[in-house]
């Protein structure tokens, strides 16, 4: 009798399979990347939508792509879903874009429903679009089936070559809610019809100031001793050479020492901060080929030190401009000094912040030529 | 049926016994409740909470060891005389049940929110209710086995946090002292919650085989790993969140496990929080249990394991009918407010009657 | 809840009460033998039911009427020839031929009941007329298949021997490889009729007395009057007739009972049958095999861990597969998402359904392939495997991956060295494939869950089944899990004999 009603039970269980919280992988679509724009006119959002097609149903278009308005981001997907067969999953998203109007207002209103969705995926690339997000998302290449997978590779070979700092979603969060330091977001463009990297886009608090180049956002990364693989940077040396080639030095950087350091001068109420740098270096490409004697190595070097420690200087002093503290010299000051953090508006200070950049360069290799 | 068994325990299985009904649900929350009072020195707190708790098992254990051969609801009549016993076991037994309600409440709550919002409540509850009645109706040392072997989960919620280090600011942690005193002790209160289950000592001593000096070693080690679990987990979560994130978010251990992907796999959270319902549920199965030897006791049951049955019946039609989130808010608060009587006011009245009636145990101390 | 009741064991449904009134008890009443032969003769006819088997041979001796009787099926014509009719042209005297009897061993019996059981073995019963006593002379014959390499328990490198359906054969195999005077056997007759010879074979001094005494206490409990086998004896010894493992192990591999013998376990044999019982057993053993000690320590380790990690991927692989393709695809990795999801896009099924039609349709290529002549098993699981999996992905019934999964899934159910654990494991899937359809990753988590208290809970012969893992005992773990070189492992065997009590 027992054994009746187990097995009934069990059936009656079986019968019902289905319900509640499946999503069958087959009955969605996986959005793989996504675009979020302001519609000026309207007060509206934009959201666009990419999702590759699967291959059954494959004829000339490989993605497919939707956009449409509304008050959110949410309210615009929700209006999306009467546009697609499937409903919409951002579970799997791999590349949130979102456009420089958006981001230069706040960041973050577009980026809730990321952070709240249980099933969002915080792990995705998130990028500033210079224009439309809309434009970058509707790319259809010929050559590479799936915008999402070219921009996330893009981003991570960057990354991989200190080109980029290493971000997603979550990880530009805490520097977004932290008074006392600054978040930076890949920037991207278009650029003849392909994504093309412009380096970072620069945030006080929550809206985006600035941007820096590619190779701005290289020195940074060594200023904030962050470098990944690998790190080359090309600097004019001479001036007089006729070949202009011969006038540029190409070096990898192979190890960074960095030493920061936050004092107050009591007295001024200044803030300054010494940021000594150490670098040691491979040169890649040098075609003057006169590194024979150690005088000349030691000449370059010097050379390198005294053109990267104005170049470094310039990147602070453009950080400062958009008023961006993205070395986290606010969070040295809360950690280190927190009742002279209390006392000072951070944001007002940090514009004041007296940088001594000193950067010097040491030539370890010169790859297998002289 | 089994002649070759007995029924008691070796001091080291204390320990996970220990461990694995304090370490449950609240580990995952706890790191988001010591910052709203001690912001990133919480981890102190917990470290307050723990001297705490080890000043408490000491006095426990003083308590229990002058009736080795009673469990405490038979202590308890030995002290204060019966009318004021039936008193006293009743209210832990409702306590007892009471925390079962919550840690159910409490899971289903971080299930709905994180993996299954559309699923039946009471089939979610009536999984963890299940197993831990078909655990529970089996001894002691059966139970303890078990615990044993589930403590390998331990290693995972250890190692998944690893992950969270590749996004460490440790300039979060600093500076030090920069709250007072009273707000250090009002995030080991918050911390307090998490660290209930050490009171196990008081129920299960009699079935210990140990020298008290063992045992009080053992289940002191095994306070302090729960509390170096708690610390890491609250120090990685400082690490990883910044300070004004940190306050938004209310699960942050499984959060950080949600921004992780790998190529072979994504989204450690998924996987964590299904395969932490086995912590939770032995936190649930020691109470579970605890109740479940009152009414041995009170009853003469020989067999308890048709109250156990009718005990998982109940806890799961209570917890059924907390709906809201202000209501398990509520109730968790409540129950830690009481917990202060059963874990710190009780025993303490008892070892003080004890003292001064100077009653020696009963029977003789056999040797174990 | 409810599904827990199957796991509750319940003692009083073992004992059967029925009594079957078709065949009676053969206990006869005590019958003197007289000194008519004619009268003893229809007695034991009479008793035999006049079974036309049942071959009187008469003859004479020095006038005396003698007579032999036997079951022709039974005895050894050979034996016959050579015991009694050679010897029987030199005597030409009652008194002589009872002297050649007793110098051939026969005995005296002064029941002829006594007889019946002799009689049914095979042996043959020789009146004398005029005595009030018979004798019975052993003349059985005994048909016996070789002691060849078992069917189903390969083994790469060792003792290629195999049990055969002979007691005293297999005894002495057993004998051959373990030869120590403490080597004890223990026969024990077992059923309602105790017409089932059972033997015990244990190694006096490191098989548990009390296990011994539970062992017997069991047996004796046998109250069944049908054929006694080794499957009905498993299960009147088992703790837990409702558990989906096998307790016991059964083995037709002598040094597979010699290694257990050696390591305090006992052995079990029914007369006519080659399957010997080890008990108790735990249930790591069934994941050990012979190889492992016989090939080199790392290959041995590496072999066990395979197996045990086989035993993981056979039980929860399809509800895996099932749990991430309807609830957490998240957890697919990037590169993954689209291989996925173009392969099951026009699946018609649930996965569940998808699932369930391959694993039965793989169970069902076995179960018809098992019992047939290998050649056509073969062609069976060619027109399976391949044929129907290729088809069955082209018509779009199943996916692609479901068929990896499947196929993945029933070789590592196969892995296992024991069958009978096998057949377990293939089951316990089911459980967790539903749960999986309803709740994902929890609900594989609640299954494992439930098996794991249940192998904690689980006793053979009240000793823990799921040592060394509960009761947990590290030093238990690194040498049934691993295998160390066997010149190293004196550190291990140091409290060999405690362990079991030793909880830790």
């Amino acid at each position: 009798m027992r054994a009746v009603l187990t097995a009934l039970f069990i059936c009656i269980i079986i019968l019902n399979t289905g319900c509640w919280d499946s999503r069958q992988l087959r009955d969605i679509t996986v959005v793989k990347s996504a675009g979020i724009d302001a519609d000026e006119e309207d007060q509206l959002i934009e959201v666009t939508f990419a999702s590759p097609i699967p291959e059954k149903y494959r004829t000339t278009e490989r993605a497919q792509i939707v956009s449409a308005l509304g008050h959110t981001p949410r309210h615009a997907r929700d209006n999306l879903e009467a546009e697609v067969s499937e409903a919409l999953d951002l579970g799997k998203l791999r590349v949130l874009m979102i456009g420089k109007e958006l981001a230069s207002e706040d960041l973050y209103p577009p980026l809730d429903i990321v952070y709240r969705d249980p099933r969002s995926a915080l792990a995705a690339q998130i990028v500033i679009a210079e224009d439309q997000a809309k434009d970058i998302i509707d790319l259809q290449l010929e050559d590479r089936p799936r915008t999402s997978e070219l921009i996330a590779e893009l981003i991570k070979a960057a990354e991989e070559k200190t080109m980029l700092p290493i971000t997603n979603i979550q990880l530009i969060c805490p520097p977004l809610f932290d008074r006392g330091q600054d978040a930076m977001v890949p920037y991207m463009t278009l650029e003849e019809g392909n994504p093309h990297l412009k380096g970072v886009a620069l945030f006080n608090d929550r809206q985006m100031t600035g941007s820096l180049s590619v190779k701005e956002t290289t020195m940074l990364l060594l200023m904030m001793d962050k470098l990944q693989q690998t790190a080359s940077l090309t600097e004019k040396v001479h001036s007089g050479r006729e070949n202009e080639l011969e006038n540029y030095v190409t070096i990898e950087v192979e190890e960074v020492h960095r030493n920061l350091d936050v004092t107050i001068n009591k007295a001024t109420g200044q803030i300054e901060v010494p940021l000594k740098i150490d670098l040691f270096v491979n040169v890649i490409e040098y075609p003057l080929d006169d590194l024979d004697n150690e005088e000349k190595l030691n000449e370059l070097s010097s050379l390198l030190s005294r053109n990267f420690t104005e170049k470094f200087q310039k990147v602070t002093e453009k950080l400062q401009d958009s008023n961006s503290d993205i070395l986290g010299i606010g969070r040295r000051i809360h950690a280190y000094h927190y009742p002279y953090w209390k006392e000072i508006d951070w944001k007002e200070v940090y514009s004041e912040v007296d940088f001594q950049v000193d950067v010097t360069v040491d030539i370890v290799r010169h790859g297998i030529l002289f | 049926m089994e002649p070759l068994l007995n029924n008691r325990i070796s001091a080291k299985q204390i320990f996970f016994l220990i461990v694995q009904t304090q370490i449950g649900i609240a580990v995952l929350t706890l790191p988001a409740r010591v910052f709203a009072e001690a912001e990133w020195e919480g981890w102190i707190s917990i470290l307050i909470a723990g001297g705490f708790v080890q000043c408490l098992l000491i006095l426990y254990i003083s308590l229990v060891h002058r009736f080795k051969d009673h469990t405490f609801f038979t202590m308890t009549r030995i002290l204060i005389g019966k009318p004021l016993s039936v008193v006293v076991n009743f209210s832990y037994f409702i306590y007892f049940l009471t925390v079962t309600i919550l840690i159910l409440t409490l899971y289903y709550r971080t299930i709905a929110s994180w993996l299954f919002p559309e699923t039946p409540k009471w089939i979610i509850m009536a999984l963890i209710v299940s197993a831990a009645v078909f655990l529970v109706r089996e001894d002691i040392h059966i139970i303890a086995r078990f615990y044993t072997l589930v403590s390998c989960l331990l290693i995972l919620i250890i190692g998944v946090q690893l992950t969270g280090y590749t996004a460490a600011q440790p300039l979060y942690l600093l500076p030090l002292g920069h709250i007072g005193i009273a707000d250090y002790l009002k995030g080991a209160d918050a911390s307090l919650q998490a660290m209930l289950g050490f009171e196990l000592i008081l129920f299960i001593y009699p079935f210990i085989q140990g020298a008290k000096k063992e045992v009080t070693k053992i289940s002191s080690y095994a306070i302090w790993f729960t509390i170096g679990v708690y610390v890491f987990s609250s120090v990685t979560a400082f690490l990883f969140f910044s300070p004004d994130e940190i306050v938004l978010v209310p699960n942050p251990v499984l959060y950080m496990l949600k921004a992780f992907t790998s190529p072979v796999v994504d989204r450690l959270d998924l996987i964590f929080i299904s395969v932490w319902i086995i912590s939770v549920t032995t936190s649930l199965m020691t109470y579970l249990f605890l109740a479940s030897q009152y009414t041995q006791v009170i009853f003469s049951l020989k067999k308890r394991k048709s109250a156990v049955f009718y005990l998982g019946l109940l806890i799961l039609f209570i917890a059924l009918f907390f709906e809201s989130n202000e209501a398990i808010d509520a109730f968790s608060e409540f129950v830690g407010n009481i917990s202060y009587t059963f874990i710190v006011g009780i025993p303490f009245i008892l070892l003080i009657i004890a003292l001064v009636r100077k009653k020696p145990a009963r029977g003789k101390e056999k040797a174990s | 809840m409810k599904l827990l009741k199957w796991f509750k064991r319940d003692k009083s449904k073992t004992d059967n009460d029925r009594t079957n009134p078709v065949i009676a008890d053969y206990e006869l009443p005590p019958y003197p033998a007289k000194d008519d032969m004619a009268e003893n003769k229809v007695y034991l006819k009479e008793t035999f039911n006049y079974t036309e088997d049942l071959i009187d041979k008469p003859f004479t001796i020095d006038t005396h009427a003698c007579s032999v009787m036997f079951l022709e099926s039974l005895t050894d014509e050979e034996k016959m020839e050579k015991n009694l009719y050679s010897k029987l042209n030199r005597v030409h005297s009652i008194g002589a031929l009872e002297e050649t009897l007793t110098n051939m061993d026969a005995s005296k019996l002064l029941h002829v009941s006594e007889a019946v059981p002799h009689i049914l073995a095979g042996k043959c019963l020789l009146f004398i007329d005029g005595l009030d006593y018979c004798y019975i002379l052993n003349t059985n014959k005994i048909i016996l298949r070789d002691i060849g390499q078992p069917e189903n328990e390969q083994i790469i490198r060792g003792a290629h021997q195999g049990f055969v359906e002979s007691l005293m054969v297999n005894i002495y195999l057993l004998r051959q490889m373990v030869q120590h005077p403490q080597l004890t056997i223990r026969f024990k007759k077992v059923g309602k009729k105790k017409n089932t010879k059972v033997c015990i074979v244990h190694v006096e001094g490191t098989a548990d007395k009390k296990v011994l005494n539970e062992i017997d206490r069991r047996l004796s409990k046998i109250d069944s009057d049908k054929l006694i086998s080794s499957g009905v004896i498993e299960e009147y010894l088992e703790d837990f007739p409702y558990s989906p493992f096998p307790q016991f192990m059964s083995t037709e591999r002598p040094d597979r009972c010699a290694l257990n013998l050696l390591d305090g376990k006992i052995v079990l044999f029914v007369e006519g049958e080659g399957t010997a019982l080890l008990l108790p057993m735990s249930f790591l053993s069934f994941y050990q095999s012979n190889d492992d000690y016989n090939s080199r320590w790392y290959a041995g380790t590496f072999f066990r861990l395979l197996r045990m990690f086989s035993f993981v991927t056979s039980v929860t692989l399809p509800g895996i597969y099932i749990a991430i393709i309807s609830f957490h695809f998240e957890i697919i990795p990037y590169g993954m998402t689209f291989v996925i999801k173009d392969a099951v896009e026009e699946i018609p099924y649930p996965p569940i359904v998808e699932a369930f039609f391959m694993e039965l349709t793989l169970e069902l290529i076995r179960e018809a392939g098992v019992r047939l002549p290998s050649p056509i098993g073969q062609t069976i699981g060619i027109v399976g495997g391949l044929v129907i999996g290729d088809a069955v992905v082209n018509a779009g019934f199943v996916s692609s991956v479901m068929i990896i999964v499947v196929a993945l899934t029933a070789i590592s159910s196969f892995a296992v060295p024991a069958n009978e654990m096998s057949m377990s494991v293939r089951l316990l899937r089911f459980p967790i494939m539903i749960m999986a359809s309803l709740l994902g990753f929890l609900g594989i988590v609640f299954c494992l869950n439930i098996y794991l208290i249940h192998l904690c809970k689980l006793t053979s012969l009240g000793q823990p089944y799921f040592y060394p893992f509960a009761p947990f005992h590290f030093k238990g773990i690194l040498k049934d899990v691993l295998r160390f070189p066997h010149t190293k492992t004196t550190w291990l065997n140091l409290d060999n004999n405690h362990n079991n009590n030793n909880e830790s």
